[in-house]
């Protein structure tokens, strides 16, 4: 689950795999916490508009 | 003036690389929106014509329409970028549902989780193991199914991949398997729960237990209903932050076989090789149930986290359909699709009989 990159890797990596991005560095994990966090810190602040479903 | 060319040229690459996910992402969108949409129409017309007919979740339709499309005409390469995209949708849609859940109830429930995960796990890994054995699989690939089909998934595969030192081919079946198997298991589950009348909570427990991946035990929960969902994405997150400690086992057996190196030599070092395998994303559900829970969100608010999260979610299950291609289990023979299946129907039983015998007979972790 902590795995990087948005995606498992089905086939495996090469050893000549380019230097991965900051984005892969940080990992699909840390990604859904910051950007999920930032949603929560406006509803903490009472600043997130009206979400319908 | 170099360096300017060079920052230029750097951003270009990333906005072309952010732009590839664009499409993918739409069609996410279009997917989860005709299944949303599909939900109503069907009911509307149901309704308008005194008919009989189940009321199917849009879960089920958005991830019947991404079955279709990828098992018909197929993905095309443009869209792949964007559709491997349902994983964080998912995980962002779990650290928002975090809201949901006060701090109380989730140490309950997850610890009567736990409780049954070490004993599904224990119950499950052998049956499926011996069936490998049996059925004259490589022990690796039996260990890559029993990780996956008992643990949780293709992260789990994903993760033991290296420590293990496991054949690409091995890991490429293990995922196409589970990924699959989880797409049969959120048809049937909830037919089999309405056929045995099983509460929300009993549910939510057995499909967070049962179902491999955390996409398809999301679906599988919210398919039921959504106070199912919620329970199955917690039952399953703590299955998650399991997933470190059974990599290091597994690891540590093949090491001691002399068939994969030495992994995490010394305490320390195997603490830091868990951590590295926890799924991070577990800490920010956690964070933002602590938030609800010190009542800093008020109500309107966690009505829109919650609304946040099911958006995030019908992303994940049009994703879910769209990267089921059931044609991949035809490349590796029946035998490891027959141990898979067998994993499927023994966690499912066995997870099943635990989750009634601890909530109507010792009544754990009953959260009212």
């Amino acid at each position: 689950m902590s795995e990087p990159g948005v995606v498992p890797d089905r086939e495996g990596s090469g050893a000549s795999a380019p230097e991965p991005s900051v984005f892969q560095r940080i990992g699909v994990d840390w990604w859904a916490v910051i950007v999920a966090g930032a949603f929560v810190l406006l509803a903490v602040a009472d600043a997130l508009p009206k979400i319908p479903w | 003036m170099a360096t300017e060319t060079t920052t230029a040229t750097e951003e270009s690459v990333n906005l072309r690389g952010a732009a590839a996910y664009l499409p993918g992402i739409a069609l996410l969108v279009a997917v989860g929106l005709l299944g949303k949409y599909t939900q109503i129409w069907v009911n509307d017309f149901v309704h308008a014509h005194h008919w009989r007919f189940p009321d199917i979740e849009y879960v089920l339709w958005a991830i019947v329409f991404g079955l279709i499309i990828a098992n018909t005409v197929g993905v095309h390469r443009i869209f792949k970028p964007g559709i491997g995209t349902y994983e964080f949708w998912l995980k962002a849609g779990i650290v928002a549902l975090g809201s949901r859940f006060v701090l109380g109830d989730v140490a309950k429930l997850g610890g009567t989780s736990f409780v049954l995960i070490l004993i599904d796990m224990t119950v499950a890994g052998a049956i499926i193991l011996t069936v490998a054995r049996l059925l004259g699989l490589s022990g690796k690939l039996g260990s890559l199914l029993a990780v996956g089909t008992s643990i949780c998934g293709v992260s789990a595969i994903v993760a033991a991949r290296g420590a293990i030192r496991a054949r690409n081919a091995d890991v490429g079946y293990a995922i196409a398997a589970i990924l699959t198997l989880g797409a049969v298991s959120l048809f049937t589950l909830p037919a089999i729960g309405h056929g045995l009348g099983l509460t929300d909570h009993e549910f939510g427990l057995w499909s967070g237990l049962a179902v491999d991946n955390t996409a398809e035990t999301t679906a599988t929960g919210y398919a039921y209903s959504d106070a199912a969902g919620k329970l199955a994405v917690l039952v399953k997150s703590t299955r998650n932050a399991l997933i470190g400690f059974v990599v290091l086992g597994f690891g540590l057996y093949w090491a001691s076989r002399g068939e994969a190196d030495t992994i995490a030599p010394g305490l320390r070092a195997k603490a830091a090789f868990v951590w590295a395998k926890f799924p991070k994303f577990v800490l920010g559900f956690l964070a933002v149930s602590a938030l609800a829970t010190a009542h800093w969100i008020d109500k309107a608010q966690l009505a829109n986290l919650a609304n946040l999260s099911k958006w995030a979610f019908l992303l994940t299950f049009a994703g879910v359909g769209l990267n089921t291609d059931f044609r991949e289990l035809g490349r590796s023979g029946w035998r490891p699709l027959a141990v898979a299946v067998v994993g499927l129907v023994v966690v499912a039983t066995v997870s099943l009989g635990l989750v009634l015998f601890t909530v109507r007979v010792l009544h754990w972790g009953v959260v009212d």
